[in-house]
Formats: C-alpha cells, structure tokens, sequence
C-alpha cells in the first residue's frame, strides 16, 4: 500500500434512539458498534456502503402485571406476551438492533487500493438520559483515503489549487437520502461551499444550527442528531482529515471533485430490528442567504488574524439538519444543493434537474425567479423506497 | 365491461355515467354502486341477508336496488349484477360507542336463513400450524420464531378455553365487517354498507372489528361497545368464551404468513412485520380487555 498522502476521513456520528413499545431499560449490560460494509468500484468513483450495526442487551425494568386488580383464572388463562416480553431471553434479557446505513462515495483517484479501505469506530460511547432512551456517539474514521495534494503554502501550490477549486466550484451537490414525510417533504440536510474569493464569516446563526436536532421517532425509536458541519478540505481530501470537526457529518459523505463529481452525504432509511421509527427534526432548518460562506472553527483559528490579507480560498460545507417527518408511506427523498453559476437563471437549473420552476421556488421558499451567481439552490428530487 | 347502455334501460336512473368504470355511477338519483357477482348461490345468500338485516335492525343497509320490471338482480353474459346505494359521509362511530355495540350485536344475531345458524368451527384450522420458514432471511427472524412458539401455546389456551364447549359449536355467520368504514350516516342515521363476501363466523367478525376499534385508538371504549353489543347479542358464557377464544388465536401471525406469500407488492417483509408486531400488541391488550369485561360481567351476574 502506498500510504504516501493517505489519510482518513472521520467524523462523529451522535444518534438517540428510543427503544420499541414502552421498554424501560433497568440496566444496560452490553452494548456494541460495528460496521460492515462493502467496497464497490465504479468507473471514476468508489462507494463504501453497508451498516453500523448496534447491538446491546439489556435488562428491562420489571412491569406491573395488568391483573392485579382484577386477577382472575380467565384473565390469567387468556393472557400472552408482547412482542417485547417474547423478545426477551431466557434470562429475561432484551435485546436492542439497530442498524444505521451508511453510504460514502469517494473520488477514485483518491484510492490507492480497494483493500486499504475500512471503517472504523475509533471511539464509542452511550448516554441514557431517560429510561427507555439511549444516545449513542462515536467517531469513525475511514482509511486508506489518498489526500490528493498537500497542504501547500507555496505560491504555485496555491494558484494550481486556485485553477482546481475553481473549476471544482462549477459543480458542487450534496445528495443525502432520508425518509420524508409526505406531506412535508422539506429539505433535509445543506452542504454549503464557498466558491473563490469566500470572505470570512461567522455567524452565530451558523452556531445556532450546529445544534440543529433530527428526531426519528415513531412510538419507537428516535434518532436525534445534531447539525454537522463538514469542511470542504476534509471533503476534498487536502488537508488533515484526521483532524476531526465536532459537526461532521454523522452518518456518510461523498466527496468529488470535478464538474461531474459530487458531494454527497447520504443517509440511507435505517432498518432497524427492534423499531421502526418516524424521523422529525426538533428545530427549523437554518437556510444560508444568498453568498453566505463559513468559516470552520478550525480556520477560523488558524487563519483569523490574516484572513483578510489573503486571497486563500476558503472552502465550506455546512451540514444541517431539517425537518422531516415519516409516516406510513415513507418515501426517501433525496436532495441535493447547487451553486448558482454566473448566467444561470431558475429555469435552466430546473431545467437541469427536470424540475418546475415553481418546485424549486418552493423548495428554496424563494419569492421571486431570480437567482444570482454563488446563490444555494437545494434540488429536492423523490425516489421510491425500493431503490434507495 | 359492464355497459352504461344496459343499466340506463335495466333500471330507473337517467343520465348516468360512470365515476368509478365499473362499480360507480352517477345518476339522477345519486351515487349508485354496481356489483357484479360470479357465486350466484352467495348472491342470494346476501340479498336474503340484507334484507334481513334491514328488518331485523330498522338500520339501512345497501341492499339491492330493484330494476324496472321489479328484479334484484340482472343476469349478463357477464354474471349477475346488482346496483346499490352509496353513502359517502362516514358515520362518526367512535362518538357512539355503545350504538354501535347495540346495532352490531343485532347485525351478529341476523340470520339470513335457517341453515345460518348452523355448525361452524369457531376457529376454522384450529389445529394448522404457521409455515414460518420461508421468513429465515427476514432480519427479524430470530424474534419471529419466538412469536410463532408464543403462537403455538396462544392456540393451546384457545384450545383450553374452549374445552368445555364444543370444537364445533351451533353458531351465526354474517358477512365479514372488514373495516368500521362501511358505518356511513345518512341524515345523521346509521347506514350500513355491507361487504359482499363470503360470510364468516360471527365472532371472527366481532374480533375483527374490535380489534379495529383498538387499532384506530378508541380501545378506552370497548368496554362500552361490549356493553352495547351485550344488550343485543349476551354474550353468556359460551358465547363470551367463543369471543374470547377469537381474540385470543394469533390470526395477526396468520395474516402475517398469507400475506407474505401472496406478495402483493405493498411493502417489504420488514414492514410486513412490523405491522404483524403492532397488531400483535393490539390483540394482547383487545384480549385483556375482553377477558376484563367477562369478569366484570359474570361477577355482576353473580352478585346480582
């Protein structure tokens, strides 16, 4: 393997969920994360794709039996156990599945060989901050990811870098699968990217989003999240992607670089054994206004005091989270997000995407056709839940 | 196809056309729906019953709409049709929990015939076990089998329940109630849109729609939907018992298992399950509550 340049990319991953039909852990007593994934190859990009797979067991609280008031030989003689009760062991020990589909495509170029790549957990932790609640956090990393140029300072570095990003900017997507509601197919994640030239900004809005909430939830389990933020280096590969951001994306990435690449974070609808869940998100989705840019934390560190000084590109990605809801007839709705061009009008971009006008005007809550150059667009498309 | 042509001079309704091509037409009278039936035998079964559904209960009921020259019924090449009256606002049934236990103890006690009343199993296949097998790569798999063994002794205290009773027991069978949604109102008067199909036991059909009113979230009021039903239909002791034995047997597992092998295509296995697994829950508190209410009831009975 050459592992010249190779780095990983990592991201934490925070997800609550509620445990099916009431069950009210008294104890937890294992608890495990492991991903299975396959690797596939195709033409100019690689997807890793699989599952995290939870598995606990637990020892649920003890319950009141209903016939204690009225015990009686019928009531008795008639009574059978739940889903839940029969789910138990022997032992009388419950068991939590979960699964949290996870699908990362990743540039061809920046892989060496098929076979160093892997996901891994690097740490893990749970929380139970109510009973019959579990909030899970880890951090994977997955490696044997080429970085595809140093970080230079160097004048040449910098202008090659310019002429790439530049040409990079012309398409940018962010694709993520979710299970929307149907009647509220809002738009679920953003990814934003500053093209040349990005000034710096912080924004206490962005902050704000970062503790943007995704709830799942159902009677059953829940998922909360909180907004993620990505940066673009670590999407591109040229920087320390071990370096991990607080807000990266919690389930996947897909990051490519060309015109016809993407970026694309998906969460594929997660199956889960012992619940099947709705997913919501607790607080509105915070939109970007037209040109607004980001500054990471770790930039921002890096670079406050000169920022202003240098024409350096800065590149961003905000992730966050939106809300969505899933009912009976879930459908997985993918989104993606576009950078408006210079002399790109709604239309065309409709057109592009073979969409209404009037669909990306709703999507975008725009109130009026025009669009202007660096301006977001998120291009909402649906798909069946039988080819997500 | 059933022609327009035919209806407008088989039957006393001007301009009609179709809404639904085939089952629903508009007319000058109104909304009518056409049923065409292959089994003339249950044909006459449900006209006998309807009819005597309609007397027995004084509620409405989609009976058939007689043609021109006095008939109930039109033979075709294409089978026998028949045409009904549609009511379209739903009856607000929840609001009335035991008017509807009264009018469906009335409704289970409606006999069509002489030979309705007549020797059924209470639950037909008692004995037959569930083919779970072809579930194994079904994520769920392991929780299945456990459910299927929870089956197998919830058939075992169907069986015990009924051990005083009879296997084959002298009981009615009426026409399926598949949802509470055939409650339509009419001038805020109950009208009853009865299913077509082949009649059941009444106390699958009892089960079935208790069972739904659970499902729907009323589950706080069956207690009085049985004590409407038990004003017209007492459910005694063997009666309660045959009730009891129908809550009790896993027919959710038995859907569950038919379904999967029609597949029908309107969902995955997993959902599939999924929706066995509520509906599993939701009978265990129908049998609870059932159970309950047959204490209360024959404590009463014996205190008073």
């Amino acid at each position: 393997m050459n592992n010249e340049g190779s780095t990983s990319l990592s991201f934490p991953m925070k997800e609550g969920i509620w445990l099916d039909r009431g069950k009210k852990l008294d104890e937890l007593l294992t608890l495990s994360l492991e991903p299975v994934i396959d690797v596939d190859e195709k033409e100019d990009e690689v997807t890793v794709k699989g599952v995290l797979q939870l598995f606990g067991e637990y020892r649920p609280l003890e319950k009141e039996e209903s016939t204690g008031n009225q015990a009686s030989s019928l009531v008795d003689q008639s009574a059978f156990r739940s889903v839940e009760e029969v789910s138990l062991s022997e032992e009388g020990i419950g068991e939590i599945r979960h699964e949290f589909p996870i699908e990362v495509t990743i540039p061809r170029e920046r892989v060496a060989r098929l076979e160093d790549i892997s996901v891994e957990i690097n740490e893990f932790d749970y929380v139970m901050p109510e009973k019959g609640f579990l909030e899970i956090t880890a951090d994977l990393s997955i490696s044997g990811v080429r970085a595809e140029e140093p970080v230079s300072t160097s004048d040449d570095a910098e202008e090659s870098t310019e002429k790439e990003l530049a040409r990079e900017d012309r398409s940018f997507t962010f694709e993520q699968v979710r299970k929307v509601d149907e009647k509220e197919p809002d738009q679920l994640f953003g990814v934003s990217e500053s093209s040349e030239g990005s000034e710096e900004e912080d924004s206490s809005e962005e902050e704000e989003s970062q503790e943007n909430e995704l709830t799942f939830q159902e009677p059953v389990t829940e998922i909360k999240r909180e907004p993620s933020w990505l940066d673009e280096k670590e999407l591109v590969g040229t920087i320390d992607v071990e370096e991990e951001e607080d807000h990266a994306p919690k389930v996947s990435f897909r990051s490519v670089l060309d015109e016809e690449e993407t970026i694309e974070v998906r969460e594929e609808p997660e199956a889960s054994h012992d619940n099947d869940y709705q997913k919501e998100v607790v607080k509105a989705p915070r939109r970007f206004p037209k040109n607004e840019t980001r500054k990471l934390e770790d930039e921002e560190k890096s670079t406050e005091s000169n920022v202003k000084d240098e024409e350096e590109r800065e590149h961003e990605n905000a992730l966050y989270l939106t809300k969505m809801m899933a009912n009976e007839a879930e459908a997985y709705s993918k989104l993606r997000m576009c950078i408006v061009q210079d002399g790109e009008s709604l239309d065309m971009i409709a057109d592009r995407y073979k969409l209404q006008v009037s669909h990306l005007m709703r999507t975008n809550r725009l109130d009026e056709e025009q669009v202007s150059e660096g301006q977001i667009l998120y291009i909402p498309s649906r798909q069946s839940s039988s080819t997500s | 196809m059933i022609k327009i042509e035919l209806l407008e001079r088989s039957y006393p309704f001007q301009s009609i056309r179709w809404m639904i091509e085939g089952k629903i037409m508009d007319t000058n009278k109104g909304m009518k729906a056409v049923q065409l039936w292959k089994d003339e035998d249950l044909l006459a079964w449900h006209i006998k019953w309807r009819d005597a559904l309609a007397e027995h209960t004084g509620i409405m009921t989609n009976r058939m709409i007689q043609t021109i020259t006095g008939e109930k019924v039109l033979s075709t090449d294409l089978g026998f049709i028949t045409v009904h009256d549609v009511v379209e606002e739903a009856f607000p049934i929840f609001d009335h929990p035991k008017q509807i236990g009264q009018f469906l103890g009335k409704y289970l006690a409606c006999t069509a015939t002489e030979e309705d009343d007549r020797e059924v199993p209470i639950i037909p296949d008692l004995e037959r076990d569930f083919d779970i097998r072809f579930f194994e790569d079904l994520s769920q798999w392991d929780i299945l089998q456990k459910l299927n063994l929870e089956a197998k002794k919830r058939v075992t205290k169907v069986r015990e329940l009924l051990k005083n009773h009879s296997q084959i027991v002298y009981h009615n069978i009426v026409p399926p109630i598949e949802s509470l949604i055939q409650a339509r109102s009419i001038h805020h008067q109950l009208f009853w849109e009865t299913s077509e199909k082949k009649p059941i036991s009444c106390y699958e059909a009892l089960r079935n729609v208790l069972h739904e009113w659970h499902t729907e979230g009323h589950g706080a009021k069956i207690k009085e939907v049985l004590d409407g039903i038990d004003e017209t239909f007492p459910l005694s002791e063997e009666r309660g018992t045959a009730l009891l034995a129908n809550c009790l047997y896993p027919w959710e597992l038995r859907s569950f298992v038919a379904n999967a092998l029609d597949n029908d295509g309107t969902g995955t296995m997993e959902q599939h399950f999924q929706s066995f697994a509520q509906e599993w829950d939701i009978s265990r508190q129908l049998v609870k509550d059932v159970a309950g209410w047959l204490v209360n009831s024959r404590e009463g009975v014996v205190q008073g």
